[in-house]
């Protein structure tokens, strides 16, 4: 009887000291990490108040910590309102400044005096699928946590290297580092989706960022961001040309397939067993870009978005027909937010145009674009051709391209309306 | 020697009678100078004595239905070569032959050309024709459900408001400031310029559908519009007031100066506000309305690095203007 519930107390411990074992791991590893890191604040400089908070931690002896872009981009976008601040263990601020970034996979590198704390190793290598890491922080502003998550390797087709770690990152975390079992940097927290999807800077970004810093910290950010975007638009525009641009059935006309990896695709059609309405058929593709680049709180850029949508009816005539088609027609939007400081105002151009590759189909064809106010060479572009030469049909293929050059736009423009889309 | 004018309100038209006697007597039997043929006329209705010059003098004779001049009943009264009395549905207005008529309209003084603008049957066409311009404009619209019988009222109302109440408020002004309201001149030519209005969007629309670039506010809309409106304004000044002409135009540029005026000013404080989506031009007609071929797509591509400039210099002025 008695060995009979030894064995069983053994049993239900075991699960215990199997979880005991990360949990050891994650106390070994704040005990000798917690003291690189550090909140980063945003002080408004006029209340002398935090206006936002997030981590940052050291990588150099002189000061140099480590932290997300969007921390500080409010620093960035408005150096005379904001400044930013270090809080060290005893509650002490130091001033820092920004020395570089990199608005692309949100990271940056803040300058301070040298600090009482070790410097955190980089990892030379990522970890495997399915290992355990812990990722640390001040999530809202309520003191050091850490937490434990899997590593899930890089997330299939993101426009930049993002890994999916499934641990809870919260506001406030971000810029704080993420560890190996060896209590080496293997990245930096950066967004979540909820439900313990997380998402990481991979460290081989911060080291390429961190190797090319500049001696002194730059003054102004705006030349540095307008190339990391034209670079990164570049990178991502010969991906999408070099892609596989074969057509693929929609309703009466032709879409383009998932043209490359990251560019996700999702469709649509007018359920037709299940009317609840006469309005006129319809059938849409929609595929865009997982994420935005956030300039500022306000202002978004990098998104790319095709459309297309088919509609089509029996029943009305061809002026019912249009004036529905219209509505549809006039409701296209492009995919990106910004505010009149960031972006000038739209400017377009109509005309009645043939559809690529039919020789006689006329379209009505719109071609927006707004300029950058602070990026040079940078802008927004939205492209509609509406077909209009078909009596109870319509063909709509639609594109937006943020945070895009001439040279790319117009490349794009010429490769997407001989594509065969019609 | 009297004429007498009879107006039978059901068909509308006036016939005159010529009578060379001292008594005239009036109603629907055949031994009457005059014969009636309304059903509401009494076999003999009235008597008329005109025996001496200075007191022409009118007998109802007992009827049915009586005499009325204005709304008071007349059994037996003196009266004066013009009045109007009414017996059952038809009016009759007795003259001398020395009856002094109005000055005739003139054919060169619009005034008089528009006071004329005043039949019935324009009112009711002009009418008719907005009702189903109204209906025709609800059916033709699409936004997907099925359109209820109250869509098809509202339609006609909102295509009509405008001119019946701008009617209303000028026959009002005319009726103040000339003593007469006008309202069926003034009512048909508020119509007159709405229709115009409806018809002539519909074909600038057309026609700047097939000049894409023009983006709606065509100059040749724009100055179609200003046209209409001052035609429109100073017409119903006319109408309405007793203004020398140099006033009336004067009055005239400046109430157009007002609408168009409060416009720009509209249009000037929101100029440089930010709008998050571009507004291009989205009509779109059914295929018969399309005149005009397409362009390549080259050529089209072609003309896109000047729209980059542009956005640059709207940019770069946009950042002028906020600092």
């Amino acid at each position: 009887m008695t060995s009979w519930l030894l064995a069983m107390v053994l049993w239900l411990l075991t699960p215990l000291i199997v979880t005991a074992q990360p949990n050891d791991q994650a106390r070994d590893l704040f005990a000798s990490t917690e003291a690189s890191v550090f909140q980063v604040r945003v002080i408004d400089k006029s209340t002398n108040n935090k206006s936002s908070t997030g981590s940052g931690f050291l990588i150099e002896e002189s000061g140099i910590l480590a932290t997300n872009y969007h921390v500080v981009s409010s620093v960035v976008d408005k150096p005379e309102k904001y400044r930013v601040e270090i809080l060290l263990k005893d509650e002490q601020p130091v001033e820092a400044t920004i020395i570089t970034l990199d608005i692309v996979h949100d990271l940056a590198l803040l300058q301070t005096r040298p600090l009482d704390a070790p410097v955190l190793p980089l990892a030379q290598q990522e970890p495997a699928k399915g290992e355990t890491v812990y990722s640390i922080g001040f999530p809202y502003d309520l003191g050091i946590t850490v937490i434990a998550g899997t590593w899930n390797g890089l997330a299939p087709h993101s426009a930049s290297p993002r890994v999916h770690f499934s641990g809870s990152l919260n506001p406030g975390m971000s810029g704080g580092p993420a560890f190996n079992n060896a209590n080496e940097i293997i990245g930096v927290n950066v967004s979540t989706a909820g439900n313990q999807m997380s998402f990481l800077v991979p460290v081989q970004s911060l080291r390429e960022l961190f190797d090319n810093r500049p001696a002194e910290p730059l003054t102004s950010f705006n030349e540095l961001i307008a190339r990391q975007l034209t670079a990164n638009n570049k990178r991502l525009m010969d991906e999408m040309m070099a892609g596989d641009w074969s057509t693929v059935p929609l309703a009466g006309a032709h879409a383009l397939g998932e043209v490359t990896g990251f560019l996700r695709c999702w469709g649509n059609s007018k359920d037709e067993s299940n009317k609840q309405d006469n309005r006129p058929f319809f059938a849409t593709r929609s595929c865009q870009t997982d994420h935005n680049i956030s300039v500022t709180s306000q202002f978004f850029t990098g998104k790319f978005e095709l459309q297309f949508y088919w509609i089509e009816s029996d029943e009305l005539s061809p002026t019912r027909f249009y004036d529905y088609y219209e509505n549809v027609y006039s409701q296209y939007r492009p995919g990106n937010a910004g505010t009149k400081r960031d972006l000038g105002p739209w400017r377009c151009e109509e005309d009645f145009v043939i559809a690529g590759h039919t020789k006689t189909e006329r379209t009505k064809t719109v071609f927006c674009t707004r300029a950058y106010k602070k990026f040079t060479g940078l802008y927004d572009v939205m492209f509609l051709q509406g077909s209009v030469d078909r009596e109870q049909q319509a063909f709509m293929s639609h594109f937006t391209l943020s945070g895009t050059t001439r040279e790319q736009a117009l490349r794009f423009t010429a490769q997407f309306m001989e594509s065969g889309v019609w | 020697m009297v004429i007498v004018e009879i107006l039978n309100t059901t068909d509308g038209q006036p016939r005159y009678e010529r009578i060379d006697k001292q008594q005239v007597s009036i109603g629907r039997a055949p031994d009457n100078d005059i014969i009636l043929l309304d059903p509401y006329v009494d076999g003999h209705h009235l008597r008329l004595d005109i025996t001496d010059p200075d007191a022409w003098t009118i007998s109802d004779l007992a009827t049915t239905n009586g005499t009325r001049r204005g709304k008071e009943p007349v059994q037996v009264a003196q009266f004066a070569p013009g009045d109007q009395f009414r017996i059952g549905k038809t009016f009759i207005r007795i003259y001398d032959r020395n009856f002094q008529v109005a000055e005739a309209l003139s054919l060169g003084d619009l005034e008089h050309r528009l006071l004329d603008f005043n039949s019935l049957g324009i009112t009711i066409g002009l009418s008719l024709f907005m009702i189903v311009t109204g209906l025709a404009s609800v059916f033709l619209s699409f936004s997907g459900g099925d359109i209820k019988p109250v869509t098809y009222i509202r339609g006609v109302t909102d295509l009509l408001i405008t001119p019946v109440l701008f009617a209303m408020a000028a026959a009002l002004l005319a009726r103040i400031l000339r003593g007469e309201s006008r309202f069926r001149p003034i009512y048909n030519l508020s119509l007159a310029f709405a229709a115009f209005a409806v018809y002539v969007d519909l074909v600038l629309g057309v026609l700047n559908y097939n000049l894409p670039g023009t983006t709606g506010k065509g100059f040749l809309t724009f100055s179609i519009n200003v046209i209409m409106v001052v035609v429109y304004f100073w017409a119903i000044m006319l109408l309405t007031t007793r203004l020398k002409t140099v006033w009336r135009n004067l009055l005239t540029l400046l109430f157009v100066l007002g609408i168009y005026g409060s416009h720009f000013i509209t249009y000037y404080s929101h100029r440089d506000a930010f709008r998050p989506f571009p507004s291009y031009d989205a009509r779109l007609y059914a295929p018969d309305w399309l005149f005009r071929s397409g362009i390549t797509p080259a050529d089209y591509q072609g003309s896109l690095p000047e729209l980059f400039d542009e956005a640059d210099e709207a940019a770069a002025e946009d950042s002028e203007n906020e600092q």
